[in-house]
């Protein structure tokens, strides 16, 4: 009987140790304790590019039709005016 | 009689009758009963009023117009237009010919539609557009440096490529000066008798948008000119 309490106290501890400040395992992998929402699987800004990376010159096509669709609304509203 | 005297001779006979025919068709009969300036008058509000709702469709459209651009013409269109309705109903109750044609006096210089709401819109819309490509153009300016700069790094000649994207800063540059300060400038211009004052006050803020925009044209072109020598 003494041993069964004590064992049940050391396995009490050990859990409240563990869970203890947001210190449990799980809690530290993101999987519990995060109110439902699931760690983000990848960061919100992306990494720098590292050294050797070209830079994303595709992107630069999509900005530059931007660039295009402000400069015809600048038109549309100019030519509008004249 | 030579040719060229008899031509000599006709041509003022000409003059003259042009010019005694011309008065009575230039001449448009205005509308000499009370209930006929009425309906005038009331007719060129309600083309006012139109225009008011096609700007205030042009400003909720314009998704590059600066918050404190949009307030400002927001406020005059809804200004305007609570003015002009109860300029109509005025024009309703007059009862003299004399007090409806002030009106339209009313109607066209404390509000200049036509002559300054329009263009203060309009050219609010232009220059701010041309602003936010401004912005987007130094992004890509950015990345298309950091490429210049790598291709570089491999030993490729850019001399090309730098030089037009000085190209593309000084454009940009161009374009900023041109736009600094014209919009709200124009937006604080005010409605008045002296219609001539005001297209002054129009004039140069035009010409700085479509200066703008020609500038950032060429700076586009530099960046797919870059773009293609990278690629």
């Amino acid at each position: 009987m003494k041993r069964a309490l004590a064992l049940a106290a050391a396995v009490a501890a050990v859990v409240l140790i563990l869970s203890g400040c947001g210190r449990h395992p799980l809690r530290r992998a993101g999987q519990v304790g995060t109110g439902g929402a699931a760690p983000a699987a990848t960061p919100a800004t992306a990494p720098a590019a590292p050294a050797g990376v070209e830079p994303d010159l595709s992107t630069l096509d999509r900005e530059l039709s931007i660039v295009d669709s402000q400069l015809a609304q600048a038109d549309q509203a100019a030519d509008s005016d004249d | 009689m030579k040719i060229s005297t008899r031509f000599a001779l006709a041509v003022p006979v000409l003059l003259l009758a042009v010019a005694a025919a011309t008065p009575a068709q230039a001449a448009s009969p205005a509308p000499r009963t009370l209930a006929g300036e009425k309906v005038v008058a009331r007719a060129r509000i309600d083309g006012r009023l139109h225009t008011l709702a096609a700007l205030k469709t042009a400003i909720g459209a314009a998704t590059n117009l600066t918050s404190g651009h949009r307030a400002t013409l927001a406020g005059l269109l809804s200004t305007d237009v609570s003015g002009l309705t109860g300029l109509r109903a005025k024009v309703d109750g007059e009862q003299s010919i004399d007090a409806v044609r002030a009106d339209e006096r009313s109607m066209v210089v404390d509000y200049r539609i036509y002559l300054l709401v329009v263009r203060k819109v309009r050219l609010a819309i232009a220059a701010d557009a041309e602003t936010a490509a401004i912005a987007k153009l130094g992004g890509v300016h950015d990345t298309l440096a950091a490429a210049v700069a790598r291709a570089q790094s491999q030993g490729r000649d850019v001399s090309a490529e730098q030089a037009e994207l000085t190209d593309m800063a000084d454009q940009r540059a161009a374009a900023g000066s041109a736009l600094a300060g014209k919009v709200d400038a124009l937006l604080a211009v005010l409605p008045g008798p002296d219609a001539a004052a005001l297209a002054a006050a129009v004039g140069p803020v035009r010409a700085a948008v479509r200066a703008a925009r020609q500038d950032l044209r060429k700076g586009v072109a530099d960046a797919r000119q870059i773009r293609q020598q990278l690629s």
